[in-house]
């Protein structure tokens, strides 16, 4: 043996003491059974590891994964254009309105999710009032579809509809598109369920000043490389998740002139400014979303890949996407936030978790790269700098790898943990932590809160067992 | 009677989070209804008026100020106000400030990103878990040593299928002892570094082995254990030619040695085959072998029993290598007097070993726990006069309690017991010392021997120590021990089992063949 020995201990303690004598470096192990014991599981693992690899030991699960982490690293978002959604988005006719999360069916839908579908229904004109709206939907015209079945993602209700305008992100070493719609701003919005004649105003403001302008910046500059804005960002302190001050002021200043002269004269034209950079921190959100979306997009149907491909959640159902079972959807009942509220509010006012965002937290930032942005950890009723870290180290566990492209600073320059590996949630218990806002349960009244959420462990459980199911004994020894 | 209460702190700016935090803390304070604390904003003073906590104060406050507003009785509203304001002023709470990774790691994947110089996994957790820790192991790169047991044929062999393709190597299941680059893992002895490379698939087998080498000065290149199924032709000696690879490989490894129980045809050809290809001198010995001819026309010595291994080996290497004196047979006692063997052994290989050398001496009926050659297999607890065998190590007695060579009080329970017994004129015993193993066998087996006073007068004990001096206890401050209250310490299990049986058939006069 060339390597000195160096041995890593699991189990009694009984035999430790010959390494200390004979200068043998040693690692105890804090062990725990894996997977939470669950004997089915562990032999899932088990024979995962063992039966599915090649001639020379080398597990094609983890080469699968090792592809997916490629083209992961190699996604270049770029932002085209703001153009409305049925242009760009295939198979969005006026009767068609898209959703965050699962598959659902109105009569299905959480408080939140209703509103914000009543009030797409009205600003697309299709009723007069809430209770046409309803009764349209009740009858079934409606056709209700997840974002993701559309390339889409939408934070919170995540309405998307005919005439909305949406960002259009390029991935361009793939040519795949994503689209995320333009957020709203704070208070009372359509993704947390409102729908008074303000919430529309506002949207139609979206559609007719604010995305134009922003759709002509973008043709004049040539598009804005977003990888590049996450990663100034995430240097600057904000995850993309629950804090996005950096990344809106970075984006505005990658479009300012373009978007100063597509404004000139326009009487609007200073709110749309504050809009994008003053009044609403969260605006990069939606952009790091569709990012996002349009990076994980091209690691579906990876053979073999037990890489997370989205979460997902419509306010009742928490569901995730795995590579090589692209096309099922794992699902449970959504956990609540563990939160801190708003004055006023409580657990009680609050609606189970809700969103497409979590498409943030697959790409590996959000509540994967809380070690970049300490500020967030007090949300999670954590103390300081080093708790952040500590997130960010943890999340390391069940990632296929660091990324090197965003790496965090404050953490000497470790690489975001990016792409969830199914099999490592499983075997370490470990479940990736979701950086959210969380909407009141009674559609309208808007965010009561905000705080980290988990998917349901079960779903996670399910995936590795269908996956195992899929791919065991094919994999020949 | 509650009424709200307002603080404002001028141009103080504090994030929204810190005081919903602050907000939630002082709000959990006696006699308070609510506490919100947050920059008076327009936005935020609407959200102050919808809960019902605007004050004169508040609307007043410009978007600069701090603003805390308490909801509760007189006193309620004194201790919020208070602890609000004392939270504001407290320094952020320090904490531990450390590295990346300082945890103790809870994966070996973990344990690895820390230290990617580890290179072998010791394994002792139940066996369920056991073999996806190896399975984790060896996807890592890692050598596993598995010391668990409870593991499937299948699970074993899917293990040691994986660790071939890659270049690795499990030890295991179930074994107890290796000694990789003079490191001793599990039960093992100190020994020198040697030229002498050894695979094994007994564990006491392997520790026999080893300190006699080492008591005739000869040193270890490396000891592998390979797990007593792996020479069957079910696995096929998976580990144990690709330990024999290493050893092929290792420049200071001079002499070859393999020891276990009688391989599977199959894998015995492929044993021989491989350490023909090696080309280095080798010597076998399998428990229970009667014919080595193969082995003999092919250049490899056979031993027929562990000693003789050791001395083989030794003389390979130092012609003149042999075991001290000092524990040469004594004669055997007189006045001759029959009876019967009781062998009460800790280690497995040892009392095959043991009883395999008794059954060409003893009359029937002879007995054991193990499956041996001429003996009657029987439960370890059933009552049995005759020639007796045990082997504390078997599972129906470490089943919820460790291995007697770490806690041998059931052990020396059964040897107290052969000593009261009116049938038994000799009782042989194994002490296996080292890392592991109980630091005080040999005072315990001095107790059990006055407990069974005044019969235990009347026996003859008979002992062999496997260890070496290097190890602590030493070999010999623990046969001092013994001999000191009348037992005859030998210098090899192989020799304390030829003299006991001698003893108990009361055979007279100098017949040892050492």
């Amino acid at each position: 043996m060339t390597n000195k020995l160096q041995v890593a201990v699991l189990g009694v303690d009984v035999f430790d003491a010959a390494f200390a004598e004979s200068d043998t470096p040693y690692t105890r192990l804090d062990w725990k059974p894996p997977a939470g014991g669950d004997a089915k599981l562990v032999d899932a693992l088990f024979r995962l590891e063992t039966e599915c690899v090649d001639d020379k030991g080398d597990s094609l699960i983890d080469r699968a994964n090792r592809e997916a982490f490629d083209r992961l690293r190699k996604g270049r978002p770029v932002l085209k254009r703001v153009r409305p959604a049925h242009e760009v988005i295939a198979g969005l006719d006026k009767e068609t309105i898209l959703h965050a999360g699962p598959p659902i069916a109105w009569a299905d839908m959480c408080g939140p999710m209703r509103g914000a579908f009543v009030g797409a229904v009205k600003y697309e004109g299709l009723a007069k009032d809430d209770a046409g709206a309803e009764t349209l939907l009740a009858s079934g015209k409606i056709k209700c579809r997840p974002n993701h079945h559309h390339r889409a993602v939408g934070p919170m209700t995540g309405m998307i509809s005919h005439s909305m305008p949406v960002f259009v992100v390029e991935n361009e070493p793939f040519g795949n598109q994503a689209f995320c719609p333009v957020n709203e701003g704070i208070g009372k919005v359509m993704r947390f369920g409102a729908n008074d004649e303000s919430v529309i105003a506002n949207l139609r403001w979206i559609e007719t000043v604010l995305a134009p302008a922003i759709d002509q910046a973008l043709v004049d500059g040539g598009g804005v490389d977003l990888k590049v804005v996450m990663a100034q960002s995430l240097a600057m302190g904000d995850e993309m998740h629950q804090r996005n001050v950096a990344a809106s002021l970075n984006f505005h200043k990658a479009v300012a002139g373009g978007f100063h002269a597509a404004l000139s004269g326009n009487p609007e034209g200073r709110k749309a400014v504050e809009f994008v950079a003053g009044g609403n921190e969260q605006f990069f959100l939606n952009l790091a979303m569709a990012s996002c979306k349009a990076i994980m997009d091209p690691l579906r149907g990876i053979p073999y890949s037990t890489v997370v491909t989205a979460m997902s959640r419509n306010g009742v159902d928490f569901g995730i996407n795995v590579s090589d079972l692209e096309g099922e959807w794992f699902t449970a009942p959504c956990l609540k936030p563990q939160a801190l509220y708003f004055p006023g509010f409580s657990e009680a006012d609050a609606n189970p978790d809700m969103g497409d965002s979590a498409i943030v937290e697959c790409f590996g930032i959000g509540g994967m790269a809380m070690g970049a942005a300490p500020a967030v950890v007090r949300f999670v009723g954590a103390g300081g700098a080093e708790d952040a870290y500590r997130y960010t180290r943890t999340m390391r566990e069940i990632a296929v790898g660091p990324n090197p492209d965003l790496p965090i600073p404050g953490m000497d320059f470790i690489g975001i943990p990016s792409a969830i590996d199914i099999r490592r949630v499983v075997a370490t218990g470990i479940m990736p932590v979701i950086n959210t806002g969380v909407a009141h349960r009674l559609p309208g009244v808007g965010q009561v809160g905000a705080g980290i959420v988990t998917p349901p462990m079960e779903i996670m459980r399910r995936a590795l067992s269908r996956f195992a199911e899929k791919r065991l004994g094919k994999c020949g020894r | 009677m509650s009424r709200v209460f307002a603080v404002i702190k001028r141009d103080s700016y504090r994030d929204s989070i810190f005081l919903m935090r602050l907000s939630a803390q002082a709000s959990r304070s006696g006699g308070v209804e609510a506490v919100s604390a947050m920059m008076a904003t327009d936005r935020n003073k609407d959200l102050f008026a919808a809960s019902g906590l605007m004050t004169p104060e508040i609307a007043a406050a410009a978007p600069n100020d701090l603003a805390i507003a308490i909801k509760g009785d007189a006193a309620g509203v004194d201790a919020a106000a208070a602890l609000a304001l004392q939270l504001l002023d407290a320094e952020p709470e320090r904490r531990k400030s450390g590295g990346v990774g300082e945890e103790t790691p809870a994966t070996l994947r973990q344990a690895k990103r820390a230290d990617a110089g580890l290179n072998i996994a010791l394994v002792s957790v139940a066996g369920d878990f056991a073999r996806y820790e190896a399975a984790e192991a060896l996807a890592l790169g890692m050598d596993v040593m598995l010391y668990s047991d409870n593991i499937s044929l299948a699970d074993e062999l899917a293990l040691k299928r994986l660790a071939d393709r890659k270049g690795l190597l499990v030890m295991g299941p179930d074994c107890g002892t290796a000694i990789i680059d003079g490191t001793p893992l599990a039960f093992a002895n100190r020994v020198r570094k040697g030229p002498v490379g050894v695979v094994g698939a007994s564990g006491t087998g392997l520790q026999e082995v080893t300190c006699l080498l080492e008591r005739m000065g000869v040193g270890i290149g490396q000891a592998y254990g390979a797990g007593g199924r792996d020479l069957k032709d079910d696995v096929g000696g998976i580990t144990a030619l690709a330990a024999l690879n290493r050893l092929g490989k290792d420049p200071t490894v001079e002499a070859l040695v393999i020891l276990g129980k009688p391989p599977g045809r199959e894998t015995r050809k492929k044993l021989l085959a491989r350490i023909r290809e090696i080309g280095k001198p080798a010597f076998v010995h399998y428990l229970g072998a009667d014919e080595y001819s193969a082995e003999e026309k092919a250049g490899v010595a056979a031993a027929r029993d562990l000693e003789e291994l050791a001395v083989k080996a030794a003389r390979h290497v130092r012609p003149s290598a042999a075991l001290g004196d000092a524990e040469s047979a004594p004669p055997p006692p007189s006045p001759a007097k029959s009876g019967c063997l009781h062998g009460i052994f800790g280690g497995g290989t040892l009392c095959q070993e043991a009883a395999l050398i008794c059954g060409e001496m003893l009359s029937s009926p002879r007995a054991s726990n193990l499956s041996a050659p001429g003996y009657e297999k029987i439960g370890g607890s059933d009552a049995f006069s005759g020639h007796l065998f045990l082997d504390l190590g078997e599972d129906e007695f470490t089943v919820g309690r460790p291995h007697p060579m770490m806690a041998p009080d059931l052990k020396m329970d059964r040897i107290a017991a052969a000593l009261r017994d009116p049938g038994v004129r000799v009782v042989l015993m194994d002490l296996v010392i080292g890392h592991g193993s109980h630091p005080r066998q040999a005072e315990l087996a001095v107790e059990a021997l006055t407990a069974a006073k005044p019969e235990s007068e009347e026996k003859i004990v008979v002992a062999s120590v496997t260890g070496t001096d290097a190890d602590n206890p030493t070999r010999e401050s623990q046969a001092k021990i013994l001999r000191e209250a009348g037992v005859i310490v030998l210098a090899s299990n192989a020799r304390a089992a030829r003299w006991a049986a001698r003893a108990a058939m009361g055979v007279t006069g100098d017949g040892d063949d050492q």
